[in-house]
């Protein structure tokens, strides 16, 4: 908070321009002075500048970094409810991955991902692209797709339990045996517990995508397909030459969204199946959420996070680099 | 010159204005402590009507400020207004206290938040089955001093103490105590012509019975004729009772005090067998294999579901939730395996804020004698209970039939009996079988991480259920070796 310097440093510097122009400060500074000085003459000049960015700092530090810190910091303590108590190194990350579901929940984790990819990834582009196409009726489904992200995520996930009900009597099943298809189990039967949470976690948040899909396609100079439509260019070229490449910053972006987006899953199965059966729905995040709020060991929990958050910072990396080759052999 | 002044001027506004406006955002996010919807039972409010005071011994006087959770909420008007009396009382008897009004009761996921941020009120209720991981977090005070100060160390069952006690200090009070039963939805068992002529259900005798009897229920009416949570801990919870009683045990600890996990025994593997049963054998369970209690009171509520082990503190929640009449509900002890029968025992405590000064829980206790919760049948405590009673025959809950006693004190259970049977409100025949042969049986729960045990055995159960191949042998051998090594081996 201690923005606002002594006025002594300050000197009546006559500037005709009443806007503080943080780009000529370097330039008005004379030869080099001490680090300190510099930084308080800086401050002197730009304090209200300063002082515009503080609440944000602030309100980062609380609710952003703290916690951030905080956590990686419990992590390596053993912990009575939240409280550190004594100074453990790597003990909880040992525990934490030396348990028998550790194995089980990572790997839960990357299948959550790579199911999102085959269900919810081309999805949005394939209906943007469509919707931006469409003459008329374009923000009637501009509406209708985003209108299920306004549900609340639990209760969607309420409405789609009852919907997997097992038995004869699941909405669902109900409509299946109209076809001569006997119940099935959904959400009970193991193998098809993740991409049943994925196809609804899609179908309820694909329309954002979608939004911003199409403010990008919106963007797109028009006269790249009148080029290639006097060319004679088709339909399916001009989507792979023209849109989907123009398009493809935004796309590499929601890939990276996407994956660590979905790597933390965590509400959905909380609400749909608490990770069962038989933890075949167990995901990285979710077990950590157990281990504070049903176990009370933060210490395991903060271990798990931090674990998870250095799994998605490798995959960041590595998909940087992937891009940067890409780009430099295109 | 002016516009200098001016710049200066409205800079130095800017500047207020932003750290008023931040402090104030900072302020308004203390009033965090947002009650939530309690998770407990209603039968949880009690009351007290005073007559003349015990003479208090000459005590610090200096002023004191405790905080009470589960203060009625205000739609509660009847137990609000016997809070309100009490806190009159007190402000009597004990001027030096102040009392502060927290409506948030026990519930599993507001209580770390609540804890963690050092809100937690001075007086809280909470859970048997959440004790342990509550006093290993260090988030109820030692209570030793007072316990026996007021005489409860020697007042209250045993049995029960030890769930609260730790290297012989005490980190919380019993204030109720149920093992669990058999409940029975008396309308299903209309239906399935199962109520013999004075209108007591057949109640199943051993479990080979009782899958007969649900079959018959499932046969007659197409409903699910018993039901068996399976996740949030619950299913190894509610297994722990089958497992019991066909000989089985979960832990042991050899000589030199090392533990080790037991749990697939021939005796255990033919209890999940049983569960497996019901399911793929029997076909009595509902279609819905992932459930806990908050399926069973819609379900229960709803006369989907004949059967279920039960006790008596879910019976608050179907009349008071769930809408059911207090006349279609029925208890009985646990049917007999072969090992005879077992019980698990549950119930309720209250705990105290860490960081309570001394004067803080002393306060406190004398809050509780107001209230009646004393292990002296004194005639405070039994008017309490009397007027206790009276609302909850108002509000239809279901009157006379009594869990556990606590007390050791055999005059004051005796009165606190002769009190029940006064306003019993339902045919006591209904619940004769729970009250004399329940406590015989009780158990309880497993000595060493609990709840990772039931976590571990949902797992399984889920997997017997979901599963028509699934092999009970293999499934809880991986179990044991899992557990083993995931926290028996940390064991110190």
């Amino acid at each position: 908070m201690n923005v606002i310097p002594d006025t002594s440093v300050r000197k009546p510097t006559p500037n005709p321009n009443p806007i503080p122009n943080p780009a000529s400060a370097p330039s008005l500074q004379p030869a080099p002075k001490p680090a300190a000085s510099r930084i308080l003459r800086y401050l002197a000049k730009e304090w209200s500048s300063w002082l515009l960015v503080v609440p944000t700092i602030i309100v980062f530090l609380i609710f952003a970094w703290q916690p951030l810190v905080s956590g990686i910091y419990l992590s390596f303590f053993r912990t009575e409810g939240y409280s550190a108590v004594e100074f453990i190194g790597f003990g909880n990350y040992v525990d934490v991955i030396q348990n028998s579901v550790f194995l089980q929940t990572l790997k839960n984790s990357f299948v959550y991902v790579f199911w999102s990819l085959v269900i919810g990834f081309v999805f949005p582009i394939a209906v943007a692209i469509a919707i931006n196409e469409l003459r008329r009726g374009k923000s009637f489904f501009r509406f209708a797709v985003y209108f299920p992200n306004m549900v609340p995520a639990i209760a969607a996930s309420m409405v789609w339990l009852l919907l997997f009900q097992p038995g004869e009597n699941g909405v669902l099943n109900m409509l299946l045996s109209y076809i001569g298809i006997g119940p099935q189990g959904w959400l009970q039967d193991s193998r098809l517990t993740i991409p049943l949470i994925v196809a609804t976690m899609t179908l309820r948040g694909f329309g954002g995508t979608v939004l911003l899909y199409m403010a990008s396609l919106q963007g797109i100079n028009q006269e790249l397909y009148e080029a290639a439509s006097i060319d004679g260019a088709g339909v399916w070229r001009k989507l792979f030459r023209i849109t989907l490449p123009q398009i493809s910053n935004i796309v590499s972006l929601m890939l990276i969204l996407q994956i660590s987006g979905v790597f933390q899953v965590f509400g959905e199965p909380l609400v749909m199946t608490e990770g069962g059966p038989n933890n075949a729905s167990m995901s990285l995040m979710l077990q950590s959420y157990f281990y504070a709020f049903r176990y009370f060991e933060a210490g395991h929990s903060m271990a798990l996070g931090v674990i998870t958050f250095l799994i998605l910072m490798v995959l960041t990396v590595i998909y940087f680099w992937l891009d940067k080759k890409f780009d430099k052999e295109a | 010159m002016n516009t200098a002044y001016w710049q200066k001027g409205a800079r130095a506004m800017l500047g207020l204005g932003l750290v008023s406006l931040l402090l104030s955002a900072c302020g308004g996010n203390n009033n965090g402590g947002t009650a939530s919807p309690s998770a407990s039972s209603g039968s949880a409010a009690s009351a007290e009507a005073t007559s003349s005071a015990g003479a208090a011994p000459t005590e610090s006087t200096e002023p004191v400020t405790i905080k009470i959770g589960n203060w009625p909420k205000p739609n509660d008007e009847a137990n609000k207004q016997l809070f309100e009396d009490i806190e009159a009382q007190m402000k009597t008897k004990y001027p030096y206290v102040t009392i502060e009004h927290d409506e948030w009761g026990y519930d599993v996921v507001s209580f770390l938040p609540k804890a963690v941020s050092g809100q937690l009120p001075t007086l809280y209720d909470s859970f048997y089955t959440e004790a342990d991981k509550i006093i290993k977090a260090k988030y109820s005070a030692d209570i030793t001093d007072m316990m026996k100060k007021y005489g409860y160390d020697t007042g209250i069952n045993p049995e029960l103490l030890k769930l609260v006690e730790r290297d012989g200090k005490y980190y919380g009070l019993p204030k109720d105590g149920y093992v669990i039963g058999m409940m029975y939805n008396l309308n299903v068992f209309k239906e399935a012509g199962l109520v013999d002529a004075n209108g007591v259900p057949q109640m199943p005798k051993t479990y080979e019975e009782l899958a007969q009897t649900a079959v018959t229920i499932k046969e007659k009416t197409g409903k699910a004729g018993f039901f068996f949570p399976t996740k949030t801990n619950q299913g190894g919870w509610m297994f722990t009772n089958i497992a019991w009683s066909y000989g089985a045990d979960f832990e042991e600890q050899d000589a030199s005090g090392k533990w080790k996990a037991i749990f697939n025994s021939p005796e255990a593997v033919a209890a999940l067998q049983y569960v497996k049963d019901l399911k793929w054998k029997y076909d009595v369970l509902p279609d819905n294999n992932l459930v806990d209690t908050n399926d069973l009171l819609m379900m229960f509520g709803a006369d989907q579901v004949g059967m279920s082990f039960g006790m008596y503190e879910f019976l608050g929640p179907l009349v008071l939730n769930a809408k059911m009449s207090k006349d279609s509900l029925a208890l009985s002890s646990m049917p007999s395996g072969p090992a005879g029968k077992a019980a698990l025992l549950g119930g309720g405590l209250y705990m105290f804020a860490p960081g309570s000064t001394t004067e803080q829980l002393d306060a406190a206790f004398k809050w509780l004698e107001l209230r009646g919760l004393t292990p002296k049948a004194t005639p405070e405590a039994l008017a309490a209970l009397e007027n206790n009673l009276k609302i909850q025959v108002d509000q239809g809950y279901v009157v006379g039939p009594h869990g556990l006693q606590i007390w050791t004190d055999p005059e004051r259970v005796a009165a606190e009996q002769e009190i029940a049977a006064k306003y019993a409100n339902v045919n006591m025949a209904l619940f004769q079988d729970y009250m004399d042969n329940s406590a015989a049986s009780m158990r309880p729960e497993p000595a060493v991480n609990a709840q990772e045990l039931y976590k571990a055995l949902d797992t399984v159960i889920q997997a017997v259920l979901t599963n028509k191949d699934a092999d009970p042998q293999a499934l809880l051998d991986r179990a044991v070796q899992e557990f083993q090594r995931d926290y028996l081996d940390k064991v110190q």
